[in-house]
């Protein structure tokens, strides 16, 4: 008796564990659209690179009630050659809307589209939630042939783009509630249509900023130039007799030879201390002293020891800390 | 008489979409009240069957019996009755009952 319970149990166990042990797949399903479309497509060759692509997909799935599935995980849009996948990218939206794909110059080379291939762009529902798809109940096909756009050069072809969106913006208009308006009584996209442009077409607002009401650029900017013509006729004021006495006080100070200039700006650093010195001690007031003392600087601009670039940092860096003295001990 | 559900006018556009849109200042500001509102009842409504949002609608227009909301609506009884058991299973309506009935004394 107990032999037997035991047989039964260990059969039933048996027949038990390989159900346990089976992979539990979620089964997901969702109806049918009541209709499915798409409205238009266009295929743009060259926008942000030469060679690039971007493909604008107009479409329609309507639905009622609207499904509380999240239409990225239900319907996907795609570029097909032939029988062939290429791209695609999930919807953001059920009902009238538009979105795009964009390639690269290196995808659109490894993908091997040329320009007015015969390719195709798909509006599909995904295979995860349609275990069948048929076309025109829950897929549609929308051939590009005729719909390819190249002006021949990046601007003209990003202006082409920029005309393209505007007439989408108005048809867009056109279909939903009056309320939703994507364009200023000027023809640019608004808040509203800059939104939805944005979130269809990433990065449209840096090679068709015109269509924006609102746009964002960087002002120009000159570089100024400087003519130090003055600074080396200066410089050149030195003379004969006195590079060679600095340039031999130079070399038996430092054993090296070109240090003239730089003996004699330390000549003339020590001098201006000392006058600086003077007056400090004659009036007690550090910011006169340094104040007196700059136009002596002057001198050594004029002799052509010192550039004239170092006296007036030198009197710029002064201006700052008297005026920093100056408010700093007055609050 | 026939109910038209309000909001119907916005089936073009996936709520998902609206709700995005009532996200930018500039476009909640472009609405008048009447508007605010009918986008805020699409958002809410648009997954609901379209009884659903019919008796909905008649409900806040107070016809709230069920003597009234057939015909208020237009539709069957049986469509009235699953369309409040889909709203009260929303949490949308509840029902609080029916008045007790008095019976008169009998007189001779």
């Amino acid at each position: 008796m107990k032999k037997s319970q035991f047989l039964s149990k260990l059969l039933l166990l048996l027949l038990v564990l390989p159900l346990a042990l089976l992979p539990i797949t979620p089964v997901y399903a969702i109806d049918d659209p009541d209709s499915i479309s798409v409205e238009s497509a266009r295929a743009f060759e060259g926008l942000w690179e030469t060679g690039d692509m971007l493909f604008i997909v107009e479409y329609k799935i309507m639905d009622d009630p609207e499904p509380t599935e999240d239409p990225r995980d239900t319907y996907l849009v795609g570029i097909w050659d032939g029988v062939v996948k290429g791209p695609d990218r999930p919807l953001d939206y059920y009902q009238h809307n538009f979105t795009s794909i964009y390639m690269t110059e290196v995808q659109v080379t490894a993908f091997g589209y040329l320009y007015d291939d015969e390719l195709i762009v798909r509006v599909a529902g995904n295979p995860t939630f349609f275990p069948t798809l048929t076309e025109g109940v829950n897929m549609k096909s929308y051939p590009l042939t005729a719909h390819w756009v190249n002006e021949g050069s990046l601007s003209a072809t990003r202006l082409a783009l920029a005309d393209w969106c505007i007439l989408l913006a108005e048809t867009l208009e056109a279909s939903w509630p009056g309320e939703v308006v994507l364009l200023t009584s000027g023809g640019k996209l608004n808040a509203v249509g800059r939104d939805k442009f944005l979130e269809a077409i990433p990065g449209l607002d840096s090679i068709c900023t015109d269509i924006f009401q609102v746009s964002t650029s960087y002002p120009e900017y000159e570089e100024p130039t400087y003519d130090p013509a003055y600074e080396e006729t200066l410089l050149g004021r030195t003379g004969v007799k006195l590079t060679g006495v600095l340039e031999g006080l130079g070399k038996w100070v430092t054993g090296k030879a070109g240090m003239g200039s730089l003996v004699g700006g330390i000549g003339l650093a020590v001098l201006f201390f000392v006058l600086a010195g003077r007056i400090f001690i004659a009036t007690g007031s550090v910011p006169i002293a340094i104040v007196v003392s700059i136009p002596f600087l002057f001198a050594g601009n004029i002799i052509g020891i010192l550039p004239l670039t170092i006296t007036f940092i030198a009197a710029f860096l002064v201006v700052v800390m008297f005026s920093v003295t100056f408010i700093l001990g007055r609050l | 008489m026939t109910y038209v559900a309000k909001g119907d006018e916005y089936k073009n556009i996936d709520s998902r979409q609206l709700k995005r849109f009532m996200k930018i200042p500039d476009f909640t500001r472009s609405l008048t009240p009447s508007q605010a509102e009918g986008v805020s009842r699409r958002i809410l409504t648009a997954s609901w069957a379209l009884e659903t949002r019919i008796v909905y609608d008649a409900i806040l227009d107070g016809y709230t019996s069920m003597d009234s909301l057939p015909v208020a609506t237009g539709l069957t009884e049986a469509q009235v009755r699953d369309a409040l058991a889909d709203l009260t299973k929303r949490g949308r309506i509840k029902e609080v009952g029916v008045a007790p009935v008095e019976e008169e004394p009998i007189s001779l």
